[in-house]
């Protein structure tokens, strides 16, 4: 899943990227507004984390601007500005969640696990697809009730292919969801990725989860494709 | 509980209630007067006509021919009228039938002095007297005829007293029923006038009570309402603009309240989430040594922040609490100026920015030689944090009588004459995002606390070329006796003014 952090305090923006990576999830960091807004415009986030009083262009302008543009992506408000007027006010200019300063960082993690699902219509944190159990919220994967171990890139793929299962899913929308600007994915490198991933989730002695549509993408799905 | 409307309409009142007493009074009085003098009159007029029936006969005797068909109210039994006639030496000539002997006293005056009096009459009824004087007249008679004949004699020329009483009964009747007419016509009056006033006095008050109903609504919600000044009364108009002007002041002041606590929730709570998320992230990710000191030196820049944030609050709160202690010594301007100049070139200044000092006084000032320093260092850092690239700072001084006036000058392309009024809030600044943890927002809000325990006036002004000034007024001869800070809020040149 993809975050983008919008933040003008670095020392607070350093430590919420770093755990935010920690937890798995691909982030990009804007310091100002202006460098949020092109940031935001330019990729496809699952969530945006947006402080409000933003040098350059500030976090309303940014809010009402991106959904102008009719861009969907979970936002949630994430400022020291503790009034209900406040609050109301970004909420209804289309904020998803408002969170205020200081908070815990675990409670920032939920709320963002919690809007990402909703940006993909999934209510419960459990989505299951045969054997195969993937929990969002303890980001742990069982198959049959055994656990499978997964690096935070792999978990990350299987969370959103989970998110979207049933669904075609296409290495595009891939490489925007999981990798950050860091990351210049190579060519096949969301093939690789798959490649691991079945590995390791698929059993030795059935068919795959993960099953190719050859020239659209992946489908994640119990049955036959 | 008092009220005008009440105290109005009871004084009020009382004055017309009062005045139509006066007024009942006096023409009850008069009228009175008027109808005694007429009653005299006519009593005097009957006496003077009783008094014509008494003749001088040629021989000088006194002869009364009284004609009881003329006058019968002399006569009858029921309500007479009464009568007694004398020589003026006091001889009896004759009385009317219905004294029945008896005489006609209670004169106020000895007999046979002229005179009106009131007495009650024989048959009880109250009665009102008059005795006069009149000449007897002659009888054109042979006094021959007559010698000798028995009788009263006079001389020619002689006169008369006659005393002659009458009811009063009906002329009392007519007073009282005046009396009670005009005390009638007083309370009606009275109680029309209260009416009229009330009616005339709540109508009149009516922009009262608006004023007074629209100062009740008000509450911490609606500090921006105004009373309406061109629509109300002359005279309500200066406590309308005054109302106005003290509800601008305190919209501002909570405007200001509002501002602070907004600022120092921001201040604190910004570095408090950096320090928490930075301990929780480290807690969940333990990392190598190299990191985790990294960590620590920012948990230590945060809390350095916060301690620099917190103690410029405590050093404005000791201010405002008239805890700051002075020591008050005699201090070298110059040698402080080129101290605090010398010491922010020291740290560097920005790329770009030319820098000049012009020549200080050399004057010694008693003040606070720390709280001095930090009032400067405050102006200077400021100048030089904020003046863009390719821009001046510019230090001078002027001596004057009583002061000398310090003037940092710089470039500036960001403040507009709006921002005046607010520079000297704790916490403002011009971006209202907090991502400089250079500048805690506090720091002119201390310069003007300062200032205003040195004595020290401090201006701002921003010329049309876009130069910021800031005037510091230094007293060569401080008193430091306690006075009020002033402000003044027009924005161009002399915005916000401190004086102390």
């Amino acid at each position: 899943m993809r975050v983008l952090l919008i933040e003008d305090s670095e020392r607070l923006r350093r430590s919420l990227e770093i755990g935010l990576r920690r937890s798995g999830y691909a982030v990009d960091v804007a310091a100002d507004g202006a460098q949020g807004l092109w940031s935001a415009q330019s990729n496809p986030y699952d969530v945006i984390v947006l402080d409000l009083m933003l040098p350059e262009v500030d976090g309303l302008t940014v809010l009402q601007t991106l959904r102008r543009k009719e861009i969907n992506s979970q936002v949630l408000i994430l400022t020291a500005k503790d009034s209900v007027e406040d609050r109301v006010r970004g909420l209804r200019l289309g904020a998803d969640d408002y969170l205020i300063k200081p908070f815990a960082f675990d409670e920032l993690l939920a709320r963002i696990e919690a809007l990402t699902r909703r940006g993909h219509g999934v209510r419960s944190p459990q989505i299951t697809i045969g054997q195969l159990q993937v929990d969002t919220a303890s980001r742990t994967v069982r198959r049959g009730g055994e656990v499978i171990d997964l690096p935070p890139r792999e978990y990350a793929l299987l969370e959103f292919l989970a998110l979207r299962k049933g669904q075609v899913v296409s290495r595009t929308e891939i490489e925007g969801h999981i990798y950050d600007e860091r990351v210049e994915p190579a060519s096949n490198v969301v093939d690789a990725a798959i490649y691991a991933l079945r590995r390791k989730i698929d059993p030795a002695d059935g068919p795959s989860y993960i099953h190719t549509r050859r020239g659209m993408g992946y489908t994640l799905s119990a049955g036959l494709a | 509980m008092k009220s005008i409307q009440r105290a109005l309409i009871f004084k009020l009142g009382f004055w017309a209630f009062a005045l139509a007493l006066l007024t009942g009074i006096g023409f009850y009085l008069y009228t009175r007067s008027a109808l005694l003098s007429q009653f005299d009159h006519s009593l005097a007029a009957k006496a003077r006509t009783v008094a014509t029936q008494v003749k001088r006969e040629g021989d000088g005797r006194i002869e009364f021919e009284f004609s009881k068909e003329a006058m019968p109210e002399f006569q009858r039994v029921f309500h007479p009228e009464y009568f007694q006639l004398w020589l003026p030496e006091g001889t009896q000539i004759a009385a009317s039938k219905s004294l029945r002997g008896t005489s006609l006293g209670n004169a106020p005056e000895p007999f046979p002095t002229e005179c009106v009096w009131n007495l009650p009459l024989r048959d009880g009824r109250p009665g009102r007297a008059i005795r006069i004087w009149v000449r007897v007249p002659d009888e054109p008679s042979d006094e021959a005829d007559f010698k000798g004949l028995p009788g009263l004699h006079v001389p020619r020329g002689a006169s008369v007293v006659i005393t002659l009483a009458a009811s009063r009964t009906e002329l009392d009747d007519q007073l009282g029923t005046l009396l009670s007419s005009l005390l009638l016509a007083s309370a009606v009056l009275t109680l029309g006038a209260i009416l009229c006033l009330t009616w005339t006095i709540r109508r009149v008050l009516r922009p009262l009570h608006q004023v007074g109903d629209q100062a009740t609504r008000i509450d911490a919600t609606s500090l921006d309402h105004r009373f309406p000044v061109d629509t109300m009364p002359l005279e309500l108009q200066p406590i309308c603009n005054r109302l106005n002007d003290l509800l601008s002041r305190i919209e501002s002041a909570f405007g200001r309240q509002k501002r602070f606590a907004s600022n120092v929730a921001h201040e604190l709570r910004t570095p408090i989430a950096e320090l928490r998320s930075l301990a929780e992230v480290s807690i969940k990710w333990p990392d190598d040594a190299e990191q985790s000191s990294q960590r620590f030196h920012e948990a230590l820049d945060i809390a350095r922040q916060m301690q620099t944030i917190v103690d410029a609050l405590l050093a404005l709160a000791r201010c405002e609490d008239g805890r700051q202690m002075l020591s008050l010594d005699p201090v070298n301007l110059r040698q402080v100026v080129n101290d605090v100049w010398a010491a922010q070139q020291a740290r560097g200044l920005p790329p770009g920015i030319d820098a000049q000092l012009d020549e200080i006084p050399d004057t010694i000032i008693t003040t606070d030689k720390s709280l001095l320093i930090s009032i400067l260092s405050n102006l200077l850092a400021n100048a030089f944090g904020y003046t863009p690239a390719g821009g001046f700072v510019i230090c001078s001084a002027h001596q004057h009588e009583s002061n000398v006036t310090l003037s940092i000058s710089n470039s500036n392309d960001q403040l507009q004459a709006d921002d005046l009024p607010h520079l000297f809030e704790p916490f403002w600044r011009k971006n209202p995002a907090r991502n400089d943890a250079v500048h805690s927002g506090l720091g002119l809000a201390l310069v003007a606390a300062y200032a205003r325990l040195l004595q020290i006036e401090v201006a701002v002004a921003l010329d049309d070329a876009g130069w910021f000034q800031v005037r510091v007024a230094i007293p060569t001869q401080s008193t430091h006796s306690p006075a009020k800070p002033v402000e003044e809020t027009s924005a161009q040149e002399s915005a916000p003014k401190i004086i102390c």
